[in-house]
């Protein structure tokens, strides 16, 4: 894989007002009034009472008419969910996550369902945009047994122009030869690091690493590297794969 | 408390779900155009769909993606009620619903009004590339998962939005970049 010397045109990068606008608008949330109403609805302690919100005792307002319902509504799914109701649904969650093995046949993910009892079906006729099939012949492969989507090794550039291989196209293709060869894919990382040191998909190649380590059988480097992602990151909602990677016995959270 | 899930799978229960993730939500929703009572009643509606959906959740789940897919179906569905009020950025904050503006200077509101203008005038998928990446900080691959796209196109929306936001800070107030701690 060639690629010239050039700086690649990576993100533009953000200056430091913007930064910390956005870092205000991440500080934002409900209010306490809000949470301690969405909490009441939440039914205090887990327990599923059939009123959903129905506990009181010190003025916990009702949410509005809207929320009234969904509240009795959450009280009910709640205790669908205790009582072990766990087939009706599977449909979004399981496309949107499994399509990159299963490649694009028939609805996709667009088929969500997401309405319980009295849910004013929220997802159901939504026509979310597709995934999957962004351009012929995309091979779609899978590469790694979790939530990865569909990463092609077109040529298409994510980064448009760029003579060199693009940052997607060498996560991709690390990706895709994660399972097969990873070796190669390890190369792949190593060449995203140098072009891309901080590209958008740094964290996609760490994981793409500690996968490759391991698979190599480099358990203590791959160990090493997923420590340091989550000590960078701790944030990251690579956690959970990262532990299954490295088989941490510390559990999901 | 004894959690409600297989110990095989290691699912949360809602309520933690809940503690961890509702200021997300609520933005999540914010962004998509809900105000004041509206993101009330659907961050209340997506809990209800997560509640129902709990025993989904498996370790590799990524929870922010995941939640953001059903936020995004509570809140088109929320736009799509009659009294629902029509999508509506505004470079005006909800000041009411947001505590820790109150402590910000005069200069981070401006910014922050600026940013949300640039936001607001973008394209709505650029738009929540835009606020998935930079502001919730999700990796890109948790963005393209949230928004049920290829990687390449959430870094395109990324990338374009970010081009935007720079351009318009850049325009705007070159001297005032600094970084405060």
């Amino acid at each position: 894989m060639k690629h010239d010397s050039s700086p690649s045109p990576i993100e533009p990068s953000l200056p430091a007002a913007a930064r910390q606008a956005a870092s205000d608008l991440r500080a934002r949330g409900p209010s306490e009034d809000a949470l301690v109403r969405l909490r009441a609805s939440l039914g205090g302690g887990g327990s599923p009472s059939p009123a959903g919100h129905a506990k009181s005792g010190e003025g916990l307002e009702p949410l509005r008419s809207a929320g009234r319902a969904s509240g009795s509504a959450l009280g009910r799914a709640i205790g669908v969910v205790v009582a072990g109701a766990s087939l009706a649904g599977v449909g979004w969650y399981v496309a949107a996550h499994r399509s990159s093995s299963n490649p694009p046949t028939g609805t996709g993910p667009a088929a969500v369902s997401a309405s319980p009892a009295s849910m004013p079906e929220p997802s159901d006729s939504v026509p979310v945009e597709t995934r999957g099939a962004p351009k012929a012949g995309s091979p779609a492969v899978a590469t790694t047994q979790s939530a990865r989507p569909v990463v092609t090794g077109a040529p298409s550039t994510a980064e448009g122009g760029d003579s060199g291989p693009s940052e997607t196209q060498l996560i991709g293709r690390a990706q895709m030869l994660v399972h097969t060869n990873p070796k190669k894919a390890l190369m792949l990382c190593e060449e995203h690091a140098r072009r891309y040191p901080n590209g958008m998909l740094v964290q996609e190649r760490e994981v793409l690493m500690v996968e490759a380590l391991k698979r190599t059988g480099r358990d203590r480097e791959a160990a090493e590297a997923s420590e340091q992602l989550l000590q960078t990151n701790p944030d990251t909602a690579h956690r959970n794969k990262l532990k299954v990677l490295i088989g941490d016995s510390g559990g999901a959270d | 408390m004894k959690r409600m899930h297989s110990p095989a799978n290691a699912a949360p229960r809602v309520e933690e779900l809940f503690e961890q993730h509702v200021s997300f939500v609520w933005r999540v929703l914010e962004h998509h155009g809900l105000r004041g009572a509206d993101v009330e009643d659907a961050t209340q509606e997506v809990f209800v769909v997560v509640a129902r959906k709990l025993p989904q959740i498996t370790a590799a789940t990524p929870m922010r993606s995941w939640l953001y897919g059903i936020a995004r179906r509570v809140a088109a569905a929320s736009r799509r009620k009659a009294h629902t009020r029509r999508e509506q950025l505004t470079g005006e904050l909800p000041t009411v619903e947001t505590p820790p503006d109150q402590h910000i200077t005069l200069e981070r509101r401006e910014n922050l009004a600026r940013l949300q203008a640039v936001l607001e005038a973008m394209h709505e998928d650029q738009r929540l590339a835009f606020v998935l990446r930079e502001v919730e900080q999700l990796s890109l691959q948790e963005v393209a998962d949230a928004m049920e796209c290829p990687l390449q196109t959430a870094y395109s929306r990324v990338k374009v939005a970010k081009g935007k936001v720079a351009a318009a800070f850049a325009d705007a107030e070159p001297e005032e970049v600094r970084d405060e701690a």
